[in-house]
């Protein structure tokens, strides 16, 4: 073998899982690759180490989880579900009537997606935001990273917004010739605001929190899945095309192209990517893109997943109380963040 | 000559016998499938430390709600979808709550006598190349070294196919061993 053989052919070799003899004879008297191969190898008996030493406590945790377990399992449906159950097939027998009936009328995805949200009390999610940004004169391209995670609650008052809490992190990777890519931390901060009333921003970079007005509408606009609730909760959108159906985390989804052009807020955005749980119509993944421009030098793109609807939220989530310890005062206006410190800012890093 | 074969029980049948009452019938499960929610539990959640938490929870779940299973053979993907969502609802708490509480402890983790095998920061360094590989690399690497290093019965656990599995493995310990050498390099 004159040529070397790629890293992943030399982990096979390691891991035994080829009998390539010729790959095994050239690591053993090529210099590059029988160091590749001893990172690789260290790699694998550390990684052996420390799995080993988890699944050595088998034992013990089975036993522990032997105690843990229920004195008894129910193997009945809980009693409300079979007073569901009884309620489900008047139900289902009334529904089928009314297909029978009003067949060529059938909900579209549509009126689905829009019946679900209505009864949507509560939202978990993680929103990444990905900008990239091409070489200029002399300024490398480099991509603006920020991963959120919000918790909302619906409003009991429909003219509020509801329950907000968001928590930001927000990194650069610059991409430089020099091959380094090290992330650098620019924002770590959370954001309360308790419906309808004001909220606090707390700075952990800085040690400051900072007390912010009631939200309004245009503060949701760079939390696209609360956009996207808003504006379907007021029967905006349209579904422009079907994108059939993937697997997202194991799970069957289906996936549908919306367009909100009768919404002014969704004017930065392109057609959104849904991809809904075919039991819940409820998403379990978007995607948002602005829209392309020619004049627009970088590329933004969201993924809102780790998606969870309608469960409880601790009400301490949304207390505003400062942390111990902290200065109240204005937040440090940095250049390069000055557009995207806050989750409720706009568009993010366009300078 | 009376064949004294044993065949061990399926899937089904131990699931079965779990909800008459046989709670070593559900450790039975626990045996087999232990292995496979660890790997998605630290995959998907990133948490090494609340790796065991995150598995007693899912089986905890899992044992709840078994009555509701359909299908009892397939009691393995049951148990991976339990797993992702509490590494899920962790990862998110992890991120949300990250100023407010230290690091989540695990009693049985810690439980064992023997001095760990490589220093602590070792540990937090490899896991942290592990943490920016994709998920399905990560799986990939938790599922083989949870497994024994068998990376046929990983692939099996996965359920992807073996030669599909092979690549992701190799690709991701390759990429391992890049960020360590980066790492030296700087």
């Amino acid at each position: 073998m004159t040529r070397c053989p790629t890293p992943e052919q030399l982990v096979a070799a390691s891991l035994g899982l080829t009998d390539d003899a010729q790959v095994v004879e050239h690591a053993k008297t090529c210099p590059t690759c029988a160091r590749t191969r001893a990172e690789q190898s260290d790699a694998i008996e550390r990684l052996a180490a420390i799995h080993q030493q988890l699944n050595s406590h088998h034992e013990a945790a089975r036993a522990k989880l032997l105690d843990r377990l229920p004195a008894t399992i129910d193997r009945h449906p809980p009693r409300s579900l079979r007073r569901w159950a009884a309620a489900a097939l008047a139900a289902a027998a009334l529904l089928l009537l009314a297909f029978v009936a009003l067949a060529p009328n059938r909900l579209s995805a549509m009126e689905r997606i829009a019946t679900a949200v209505h009864k949507v009390t509560s939202l978990s999610c993680r929103i990444e935001r990905t900008t990239n940004y091409p070489p200029a004169d002399e300024t490398p391209s480099r991509t603006h990273h920020d991963e959120r995670f919000i918790d909302w609650r619906a409003p009991t008052n429909p003219d509020q917004f509801g329950d907000l809490r968001g928590t930001t992190t927000i990194t650069t990777v610059h991409h430089l010739p020099t091959g380094d890519a090290s992330p650098k931390p620019l924002v770590d901060l959370v954001e309360i605001h308790p419906s309808g009333q004001p909220g606090i921003l707390i700075d952990y970079l800085a040690q400051r929190f900072h007390p912010v007005p009631p939200l309004v509408a245009s503060d949701l606009n760079s939390t696209p899945p609360l956009l996207w609730l808003q504006a379907v909760r007021g029967q905006a959108g349209q579904i422009i095309r079907d994108l059939g159906n993937r697997k997202i985390h194991g799970r069957r989804a289906r996936g549908y192209e919306m367009s909100f052009t009768d919404r002014p807020e969704f004017k930065d955005f392109g057609p959104v990517e849904v991809w809904l749980d075919p039991e819940t119509d409820l998403p379990v993944e978007f995607r948002f893109r602005h829209a392309a421009a020619d004049d627009r030098a970088f590329d933004t793109a969201w993924t809102v997943s780790d998606i969870e609807w309608n469960h409880e939220l601790d009400p301490k989530l949304f207390d505003t109380t400062p942390p111990a310890g902290y200065e109240d005062g204005k937040l440090p206006v940095d250049e390069t963040t000055q557009s995207s410190d806050s989750p409720h800012s706009g568009k993010g890093d366009q300078n | 000559m009376v064949s004294m074969e044993h065949t061990a029980p399926t899937d089904a049948e131990l699931v079965a016998a779990a909800l008459a009452g046989d709670r070593a019938a559900f450790g039975q499960l626990y045996d087999r499938h232990a292995r496979r929610v660890r790997a998605v539990v630290a995959a998907v959640s990133g948490d090494w430390s609340a790796v065991e938490d995150m598995t007693q929870e899912c089986f905890l779940r899992a044992y709840r709600k078994l009555h509701m299973l359909r299908d009892r053979d397939r009691v393995g993907a049951w148990l991976t979808g339990f797993a992702r969502q509490i590494a899920r609802e962790r990862r998110r708490t992890l991120h949300r709550d990250r100023h407010e509480f230290g690091a989540a402890t695990d009693d049985v983790a810690n439980c064992s006598d023997s001095p760990p095998p490589f220093e602590h920061d070792q540990i937090e360094q490899i896991l942290d190349r592990v943490s920016q590989l994709p998920e399905d690399e990560r799986l990939a690497i938790h599922a083989y070294f949870f497994t024994d290093q068998d990376a046929n019965a990983a692939a099996q656990q996965l359920e992807i196919s073996r030669s599909g599995y092979y690549a992701l493995l190799q690709r991701a310990i390759a990429r391992l061993a890049v960020q360590s050498r980066s790492e030296a390099t700087k």
